[in-house]
């Protein structure tokens, strides 16, 4: 029996298509992937399924950090990085359209903040320098949420210099296998730090207001919650 | 933009009664002058269509509706309105806006009035339920308009007209109506339809009723507003307009504006201990012209002030810091209410006031900790801060994910029913059956949840246990001042964990429907 093929089925783009595209997009890049992810996304095949892959991640990280594994430091100190990039790396490829795929940014942040403090703390960091590392990567997060929400979208080579989650890890990991983390932490934040500063300030310096003032929402309230908005837009209340 | 349509307007010379004067307001203006001095603002070429014949402005609101690009705003042209309820209303994030009034009920309070149909509707006036009522053809009237329109809690239910026959009317609409760019086409195509049956109609169908009336058998939500703390009517007479522009004249629509700046749906610190008089900051620094930016720029030197404070470690510092950072979060609700009250909106005053809210927080953290250990104590006090700093960051792009994530459907959509169906008993059918099928489930115990948020108690814990920034404030400085930075941030890692668990509980189970 022949089968006829249904490819040539509506090209015409469905607008719920079309947002779920545009949202997915913003998702994407609150994981804040870097160059190495992105290098390797396209090398890896499927790839893993995103949140079930940074839940594990995130629940071995602390494992081994209860169990007191990384207690004696050196190399060891690379594990806890090892687990991330290699259940992570492999999630870049997926869409992120899944049901929960929501989680996966949440996930993996809290997964790189609890790897930064576990090894920056068994290698016995300074710990206000984890606190100030934290705080900046975290701007970056929230800045790449604020600027997005209002349809301003960061230059992609921030992304690339900020090195990704996975970079970071990577050196930081390494720093502390070979026992010198504490001025590479310093020398990481200070670039980061400036990194981001200069390039949230040169971007709002060059930045054409008035038109993109009338590209976003203008009263949009970017610190509110996703249940108060659509309670505005809808008048229908979901409380929970 | 909006794009501004005026009903009633003929282009020739204004001989129509809104070419009587409103003798209370400065500068004696004609009724007409007057509304369209206030609408060239907004659309210096808004469209006028005359009313005369029903059908062909019908089918001159189509005309106009296909031709938007915009929002549509249309208002009848024997309006006498604020400045600030246009505003209001062409603000509205709804894709459909009708300023409506509720017919007044003798032995009916006005509060249980507003209520969504179903069973528990009117169990005092009205003996027999609303689902067994019989559909009629209104013909009480308020302020001249026929009572033919059915509200619920936050949107037209049902409409009729002289031959079109509504269950329980209780509202009239009482003119204008806002429509969003996207339901623009569906706007157009319903003036057609309706043009099309314009001899069922009576002479006493309000245009924008009709349109209201057609746009809801169409299934468009269409949202409804009170004139609340501000005034509209529609006039006719020199006495009405006397009337009109004496109540007007006396009623306080700076005060309305200055409400309206406040925002709703705060915490419950934030509306109780704040927003109680932080708008009379907001129209000071307003008059004095401050911009929105300065107070930021205020609200962070108050941020900062507060950690270097309480880095001290010494009491009385301790003390002085909790009461700069809670005025720091005041200053920080009043930047807003300055954009609002002031209209001063910009991308960049809302992303730096987002921004350095985190950066106000987190530089408290610091500071206590710093303060921790120049008093003695030991540098683990670091873990506990990088805890709440970790835990808040990620509570925060919890919120962001789920409000991007492509699960998030809008509501399922309203049901229609046939424009020439002679009542809506229909409809109600339908929108029956579809409130059944969305209280099955997991959909059924959200819905329950969301109901209880009725009850004074349950509505402000649910407010309090997600831990908004009023709340995080306030736990900051009332710990940090009576006790330590360790209380602090225990406190801050407790509270955040319940509220991390409890607002993940409820986007799981919405991610599940």
């Amino acid at each position: 029996m022949i089968t006829q093929p249904q490819a040539m089925a509506t090209p015409t783009p469905d607008p719920d298509e079309e947002r779920r595209r545009i949202q997915t997009a913003r998702l994407v890049a609150y994981r804040d992937d870097g160059p190495l992810a992105h290098a390797l996304s396209s090398k890896i095949g499927a790839g893993l399924p995103p949140v079930p892959a940074t839940l594990v991640a995130l629940l071995a990280v602390v494992a081994i950090t209860v169990a007191g594994l990384l207690g004696s430091g050196g190399p060891i100190l690379l594990l806890p990085v090892a687990i991330v990039l290699l259940l992570v790396l492999p999630t870049t490829p997926r869409d992120h359209l899944g049901r929960f795929d929501w989680l996966t940014p949440p996930l993996l942040r809290a997964a790189e903040f609890f790897t930064i403090i576990a090894v920056g703390l068994a290698a016995d960091a300074p710990k206000w320098l984890l606190f100030v590392l934290v705080y900046v990567v975290g701007y970056h997060t929230y800045d790449t949420v604020y600027r997005t929400r209002q349809s301003i979208w960061p230059p992609a080579w921030v992304f690339r210099a900020g090195l990704g989650w996975e970079l970071r890890l990577l050196v930081i990991g390494v720093g502390a296998a070979l026992d010198v983390l504490t001025p590479v932490l310093a020398v990481l934040t200070a670039y980061l730090f400036v990194l981001f500063a200069v390039e949230s300030v040169t971007s709002w310096v060059r930045l054409d207001k008035a038109s993109a003032q009338a590209g976003a929402d203008a009263e949009q309230d970017l610190e509110a919650s996703p249940e108060d908005a659509l309670e505005q837009a809808t008048g229908e209340a979901e409380k929970g | 933009m909006t794009r501004v349509v005026l009903l009633g307007a003929s282009p020739g010379p204004d001989i129509s009664p809104t070419g009587l004067r409103l003798a209370a307001l400065s500068g004696n203006p004609t009724v007409s002058e007057r509304l369209r001095s206030q609408l060239t603002s907004m659309d210096p070429r808004f469209a006028t269509i005359p009313t005369d014949d029903v059908a062909t402005a019908l089918r001159a609101l189509a005309d106009v509706a296909e031709q938007a690009t915009e929002s549509l705003f249309i208002i009848p042209e024997n309006s006498v309105v604020h400045d600030e309820l246009i505003y209001q209303i062409t603000k509205s994030k709804r894709g459909a806006l009708a300023l409506v009034a509720k017919e007044p009920r003798v032995g009916v309070t006005e509060d249980n009035g507003l209520e969504e149909n179903g069973p528990e509707d009117n169990p005092v006036e009205d003996r027999i339920p609303i689902d067994e009522a019989d559909p009629e053809i209104g013909m009480n009237r308020v302020e001249g308009l026929p009572v033919r329109v059915r509200i619920g809690k936050s949107r037209v239910v049902s409409v009729g007209t002289a031959s079109h026959a509504v269950t329980r009317p209780n509202a009239v609409v009482l003119g204008p109506l806002h429509v969003s760019a996207r339901n623009a086409p569906k706007l157009a195509e319903t003036c057609r339809e309706l043009a099309a049956m314009a001899d069922r109609f009576g002479a006493d169908d309000d245009l924008v009723q009709l349109v209201v009336f057609g746009l809801v058998r169409n299934g468009v939500s269409v949202g409804i507003r009170g004139r609340r703390d501000l005034f509209y009517r529609r006039v006719t007479t020199q006495e009405e307009i006397n009337e009109a522009g004496a109540e007007m004249a006396g009623m306080n629509e700076d005060r309305a504006r200055l409400n309206n700046a406040v925002k709703g749906a705060d915490g419950f610190f934030t509306t109780f201990f704040v927003s109680t008089y932080s708008r009379y900051i907001a129209r000071w620094a307003a008059r004095r012209g401050l911009t929105p930016n300065q107070v930021t720029l205020i609200s962070i030197v108050l941020g900062v002030a507060a950690a270097a404070c309480f880095a001290t470690g010494d009491r009385p510092w301790m003390v002085l810091g909790g009461v700069l950072i809670y005025f720091a979060f005041v200053f920080d609700c009043v930047d807003g209410q300055v954009a609002r009250y002031a209209r001063k909106f910009g991308v960049l005053g809302a992303w730096l006031d987002a921004t350095f809210d985190r950066f106000k927080e987190y530089v408290v953290f610091a500071g206590l900790a710093v303060g921790w250990v120049v008093s003695g104590n030991g540098e683990e006090i670091w873990i506990l801060a990088l805890a709440a700093l970790g835990l808040q960051s990620v509570r925060h792009l919890l919120d962001f994910s789920f409000g991007v994530a492509n699960r998030r459907k809008p509501p399922a959509p309203l049901p229609t029913t046939p424009l020439d169906a002679p009542d809506d008993r229909d409809l109600r059918q339908k929108l029956t059956a579809r409130k059944v099928e969305r209280s099955q489930g997991v959909r059924g115990v959200l819905k329950m949840w969301t109901k209880a948020g009725k009850y004074r108690a349950v509505h402000w814990a649910r407010k309090m246990i997600v831990f908004p920034i009023g709340e995080r404030f306030a736990a900051i400085a009332i710990t940090a001042a009576l006790f330590d930075a360790r209380i602090t941030f225990i406190t801050l890692v407790i509270w955040g964990s319940v509220a991390a668990a409890y607002t993940l509980t409820g986007r799981l189970m919405r991610s599940l429907v």
